[in-house]
């Protein structure tokens, strides 16, 4: 059975968590389960909300980061959902923690901030940036999804002002051709998706246009890459976006279009 | 869009195959185990085995394979008589059947009432007394040194010497050649010499001595032979005449029995693998004493292997074998496997049309990266600016799906618009084209062996319905017994509203397609394309590259315009769905010139679109309160502007587009597309009448248009320029000196045809001298609007990345329009269209100042600057640019080659070779030759038609030679030149 993994603080922070993966696995057809690392106390609320969710909890003690680690490695387990501040308290900085577990965990991440609105998922915003790697990544949680009725899937295509086209001719056609193409190309065939092309600072673009659109879920590969200078938009989407944001680990394995084809049909 | 259909299907007679000639003994042929086009063979001893032989054996084959498509060649030195005595074939075709004979001075064609001689090499008295002179002294000299020879006859152009005048040696067999080798050779050692070689260098020189440098001296053993003319110049010829009907040599058969070396000379069939024929497959069926040289396939058994060869071919044929196309270097596109990113452009390069129908080339089987797309000429669904090329279902699908480990290949051959499709795992092989000889039809030959049931005799016919009509799809298909293959033939019929027979017409037209048959077809395909490049090919030697994407560039500019009738030309022909189909002046001023210069027809038909839309622009200019014609800035089926009003653009901005309101130079556009036909072509009924039209009723949309001010000069204010970055301007250097350009062609019309009051010409031209261009003199610069020049001074070549580049998305809309950033050549315009209304010597100075000013943001704009810098001299650049065009859709530049190809990018690069590089123009009734070669070209050759002469102009670093079919008048260097029956050559050695 596949499983959604709600990794739960001991505060109200959690209740955001809860929601949307309970929200996540309807679309995916998936179950939830919550985990709770408690490293003082008892865990009081996380077991309250859980049990107000209905969804079963499992306590554990130990160092978070490991214990949400080992739980998420489970083959089961497809998606993990975390909270961007309340996974462990300390003086490191906002979104530095998810980081830390986008980084050992290898699966798709979303990170809810605390005070994300709990309301439905209506529109996902899947920013792409053009490359084969990215839209893999994207593509692999599109195809599931992308055929029914909700959420709205919106692909934000960037560009960066250092990459632009070298000809645009008739501004109109050319955006409607750019558009055209760059949906075959990057998004499963027959997937309901409508696209909005930007130019910009990638990571600037990305959260603006998470306001602009009213998005109520952001989903974004990465490379894991934490170097200096890497996961801009990553970094910028956990301190910024007022709302969930998934985060795709791209994987070397190419995705078939056949297979591609077959699950969005 | 709505679909009504009816689907039936019908037991349509099989095809029965002929009877079978006369068997043949079975032969392997491993070797040469697939489909060929065209078989040149020998006469003696490969077709028959002497003179006295029954020709009716190979008379049967020949007729039957000619039926079937073949075409067949004999190539011998022996006079028409003999062969047509012997042979008495009278095919009916579609294949052709010719005779090479005479050793090389003599060509036939052969068709149902006997041989037709179509050339004949006609040796002057001079030359006949040499070659007389040259046999005396060869049997002089050999009998000097004891060796008995007699002058045994004076053919056609030639002498031939008996060297064994023996009565036992008097007609000795092929087969039977090994002993007569010994008897020659017992011969020459008697009198001391070496051998046959001896003999022949004996001859060669008596030859020279006699006055005929260039002598063709061959030698059968029995015989040696001083000829003008010998089976190389036969096999030339024909390889020539076959690649001129689209049969490339590798899809050639050559055929002989004395191919290996006879007597230390190459054998006599040797001779007719000449450099033309390189990639043609060899085969000898003779003794071959010594062998034969690698690479010939050696089938030993003389004219009975002959036949198992033609046997083979015509059962291949009669199963429907799928023909193969040729990889000729430079003249075709293969791409191999599916790319999900690339593959829809990949698509729209191999898409394959005739103007009246394109479909692209997508995978016939089904695969989630394709798309499979075609559209039909002018057929538009859709309203306003929501208009766009009704999309249609593709003909040519096949059942089944394609996936990535079935290793698929396609081949697009541009010399024939064949394109070829494989999957060696799916047992796939096809080929498919829009047929030439049919308009609208589509044709397709496959054999897919995963099917699990045999292909059966089917037809359908589907209507789809669109604004104000629609297309009735008809598809009839056959097979035959025993065979995975299947014919299929589609017809794409359009309709208007009311007319409810299409459907019937669609049909009929099938029918008439699969009675005239695949192979009628085929041939007719090869031959159609093959003609249409003998008047427009550019050829570049010294660039492979450029040559190969210049070469699809003319393929597609080519394939995109029907031969008559109407053109909607939109800016993505038939390719994609791009721009939606619309007109722009893409058409007018950069497709148009390729066709006027190389098949007036398809220009013809592209102004036709206009001359019917003349009423709407009529109406057009009403609607502004004006007289005259007002051309729509985007155009679909009525004529009416369908210019969007807004768009989002890149950046998911409502931008407003006014294109559509003030993008009027698209009027003196079409009224130069007018002239630049009648430039080319001189037709006289098109100059009198709609020609004329045309450009009146544009002239008058200018008078209406322009505002005088106080001081008398004329002004057009409120305008767009091609450089779109900046809108509204006043006074746009383009629009003014085109109107003006437009007033005086249109004056000069009138005063040549009539019917206008002098006074209206002469308010146009007091209107033309009074318009304001712009001009500097003494900076001999033209300002591109006015106040251009106040505008921030920003040189986007010292602050762009790169160029080309989308200046607005690189420095925001509002920065750019405040600057002297330009999209594409505006003023530069005038140099490339009409040089002769503009300041003389301006070109230079305003290439300067504007060129590092433009973006080159328009894939019109790099052709456009290559041209004008081959004309300033500057090469390099200009080769640099032309590049860059030339790769616009082959490497996807723009990243929307999926949705249609940059037709008018690839006319801007015949534009850049043509009148850039080659400085080809007509002036008047002269064609003036002007070239720019770049040092890394070694020659260019351009293929057009002036006047109705078609004419070869070959360009080096140091003659410019010039071949015309019909008497011309060419320019050269200030000097006029008359061009007759001989080719005429100049040199340019001087402007090194």
């Amino acid at each position: 059975m596949v499983t959604v993994l709600a990794a739960i603080h001991d505060s109200a922070a959690a209740r955001p968590v809860l929601t949307i993966a309970r929200q996540l696995a309807q679309l995916v057809g998936a179950d939830v389960r919550a985990l709770h690392v408690h490293e003082n106390g008892d865990g009081e609320t996380a077991v309250a909300l859980a049990q107000s969710f209905d969804i079963p909890l499992r306590l554990v003690a130990g160092d978070p980061l490991m214990a949400i680690a080992e739980a998420a490695g489970s083959d089961e387990v497809a998606l993990v959902v975390i909270g961007s501040r309340g996974v462990a308290a300390g003086p490191r900085p906002a979104g530095h923690i998810a980081l830390a577990i986008l980084d050992t965990v290898g699966k798709a991440v979303v990170v809810v901030p605390p005070d994300a609105p709990g309301t439905p998922i209506r529109r996902v915003l899947v920013p792409l940036d053009g490359t084969g790697a990215s839209s893999q990544a994207a593509r692999r949680l599109l195809a599931p999804i992308s055929a029914a009725d909700e959420p709205e899937m919106i692909v934000l295509y960037v560009l960066d002002p250092a990459a632009l086209p070298p000809f645009s001719d008739q501004p109109g056609y050319y955006a409607e051709a750019l558009a055209r193409e760059f949906l075959d190309r990057h998004c499963p065939r027959d997937a309901r998706v409508q696209i909005e092309v930007r130019v910009g600072n990638p990571a600037t673009v990305v959260v603006d246009a998470e306001h602009e659109l009213q998005a109520d879920l952001v989903a974004v590969s990465w490379g894991k890459d934490l170097s200096p200078g890497r996961a801009r938009v990553v970094r910028a989407l956990l301190s910024d976006s007022i709302v969930p944001v998934i985060v795709i680990p791209r994987s070397d394995q190419p995705v078939s279009d056949g297979a591609l084809a077959a699950q969005s049909s | 869009m709505k679909r009504s259909g009816e689907t039936g299907t019908h037991a349509a007679s099989r095809h029965t195959p002929q009877a079978n000639a006369t068997r043949a003994p079975v032969v392997a042929l491993p070797t040469l185990d697939r489909r060929f086009e065209a078989i040149v063979f020998d006469w003696d001893g490969t077709a028959v085995p002497d003179r006295a032989a029954d020709g009716a054996p190979v008379r049967t084959r020949i007729e039957a394979l000619s039926a079937a498509g073949m075409d067949l060649v004999v190539v011998s030195g022996t006079h028409v008589g003999n062969i047509d005595d012997q042979l008495r074939a009278r095919p009916a075709g579609p294949g052709r059947l010719l005779f090479a004979l005479n050793r090389g001075s003599e060509i036939f064609d052969v068709g149902e009432d006997g041989p037709r001689l179509r050339t004949r090499r006609v040796a002057s008295s001079a030359e006949d007394a040499a070659l007389t002179r040259a046999a005396t002294l060869t049997v002089e000299r050999l009998a000097a040194i004891g060796l008995v020879a007699e002058v045994v006859s004076q053919r056609l152009n030639r002498r031939k010497i008996d060297l064994i005048p023996e009565p036992e040696w008097t007609d000795p067999p092929k087969a039977h050649i090994d002993a007569l080798l010994r008897a020659v050779q017992a011969r020459l050692t008697a009198a001391g010499i070496a051998g046959l070689p001896t003999v022949v260098a004996l001859a060669a020189q008596a030859a020279r001595d006699a006055g005929l440098p260039d002598a063709r001296v061959t030698s059968d053993a029995k015989h040696v032979e001083i000829g003008l003319t010998d089976k190389a110049d036969s096999a030339r010829a024909v390889f020539v005449d076959l690649w001129a009907h689209g049969i490339a040599p590798e899809l050639v058969l050559i055929a002989g029995d004395e191919v290996g070396p006879l007597g230390g000379l190459p054998g006599s069939d040797s001779l007719m693998l000449v450099p033309e024929a390189r990639g043609a497959r060899a085969v000898s069926v003779g003794v071959e004493p010594t062998g034969v040289p690698a690479g010939v396939v050696h089938l030993p058994g003389g004219p009975a292997s002959f036949a198992a060869i033609l046997d083979d071919q015509l059962r291949r044929r009669r199963e429907r074998e799928v023909p193969t196309v040729a990889r000729r270097p430079g003249w075709y596109v293969a791409i191999d496997g599916v790319d999900h990113a690339t593959e829809r452009a990949r698509e729209a390069l191999l898409t394959i049309a005739d103007g009246r129908i394109g479909t692209s080339g997508a995978p016939l089987l089904t695969h989630p990266s394709a798309t499979a797309n075609t559209f039909v000429g002018g057929v538009y669904d859709g309203e306003g600016p929501g208009t766009h090329l009704a999309e249609l279902p593709s003909w040519d699908r096949l059942p089944g799906l394609l996936t990535g480990a079935d290793r698929l290949e396609r081949v697009l051959d541009l010399r024939t618009g064949i394109l070829a499709e494989r999957a060696a795992a799916l047992g796939l092989a096809s080929v498919r084209f829009v047929a030439r000889s049919a308009p609208g039809t589509g044709v397709l030959r496959a054999r897919l062996d995963h099917e699990l049931s045999e292909p059966a005799d089917t037809e359908e016919v589907d209507v789809v319905s669109s604004t104000n009509g629609g297309v009735a799809i008809a598809v009839g298909e056959t097979s035959v017994p025993g065979s995975a293959s299947r014919d299929r033939i589609a017809v794409y019929e359009p309709f208007t509203t009311g007319d409810d027979t299409a459907a019937e017409r669609a049909l009929a037209r099938v029918r008439l397609g699969t009675a005239t048959g695949f192979d009628a077809l085929l041939a007719g395909q090869r031959t159609g394309w093959a003609q249409r490049w003998e008047h427009a090919d550019v050829a570049i030697d010294g660039d492979a590259e450029l040559q190969l994407a210049m070469r699809l560039g003319l393929f597609h500019l080519m394939a995109s315009v029907p031969d008559d009738g109407e053109a909607a030309v939109g800016a993505r022909g038939l390719s994609g769905p791009g721009y939606r189909g619309h007109v722009f002046w893409d058409a007018d001023v950069f497709v148009l010139p390729f066709l006027a210069a190389t098949y007036p027809e398809a220009a013809r038909a592209m102004l036709e679109y206009r001359v019917r839309r003349l009423p709407a622009a009529l109406a057009a200019a009403r609607a502004e309160g004006r007289s005259g014609a007002r051309f729509a800035w985007e155009s679909a089926a009525t004529g009416a502007d369908v210019t969007p009003s807004a768009v989002r653009d890149l950046s998911g901005h409502l931008v407003p587009i006014r294109t559509g309101e003030l993008e009027v130079h698209v009027v003196a556009d079409v009224a130069w597309a007018v002239a630049c036909y009648l430039d080319w072509t001189g037709d006289a009924n098109f100059a009198a009448g709609d020609g004329h039209r045309i450009l009146v009723e544009t002239a008058r949309y200018w008078e209406a248009r322009a505002r005088h001010d106080h001081d008398g000069a004329a002004h057009l204010y409120g305008v767009i320029g091609p450089d779109e970055y900046h809108e509204p301007v006043d006074d746009n250097a383009f629009t003014n000196v085109m109107a003006r350009w437009n007033l005086r062609r249109a004056a000069a019309s009138a005063r040549q045809h009539g019917g206008i009051d002098p006074a209206e010409i002469a308010t146009w031209c007091s209107l033309a001298d009074a318009l304001i261009d712009g001009y500097d003199p003494e900076a001999r610069l033209y300002e591109q609007f006015a106040g251009f020049f106040t505008l921030e001074p920003l040189v986007i070549a010292e602050v762009a990345p790169h160029r080309p580049i989308v200046a607005d998305y690189l420095l925001g809309r509002e920065r750019v329009r405040g600057a002297q950033v330009v999209k594409q050549a505006d003023v530069l315009m005038l140099h490339h269209l009409v040089p002769d209304e503009t300041a003389p010597g301006s070109l230079v100075p305003n290439l300067e100042y504007y060129e590092p000013r433009t973006a080159h943001g328009s894939s019109l704009s790099p052709g456009v600057h290559a041209s004008l810098l081959a004309r300033a001299s500057r090469l390099e650049a200009a080769t640099s640019w032309l590049r860059i065009a030339a790769r616009v859709d082959r490497d996807d530049l723009t990243g929307t080659t999926a949705t249609g190809l940059h037709l008018a990018t690839m006319g801007s690069v015949w534009q850049a070779l043509v009148w850039g590089f080659a400085g080809i123009r007509p002036a008047g009734e002269h064609l003036v030759i002007d070239p720019r070669l770049p040092h890394e070209w070694d020659e260019l050759e351009v293929r057009l038609r002036f006047r109705g002469a078609p004419m070869r102009i070959h360009i080096d670093h140091d003659y410019v030679c010039v071949d015309a079919d019909a008497p011309t008048s060419i320019l050269v260097d200030g000097n006029t030149h008359g061009v007759g029956a001989e080719p005429l050559t100049l040199s340019v050695e001087h402007r090194r």
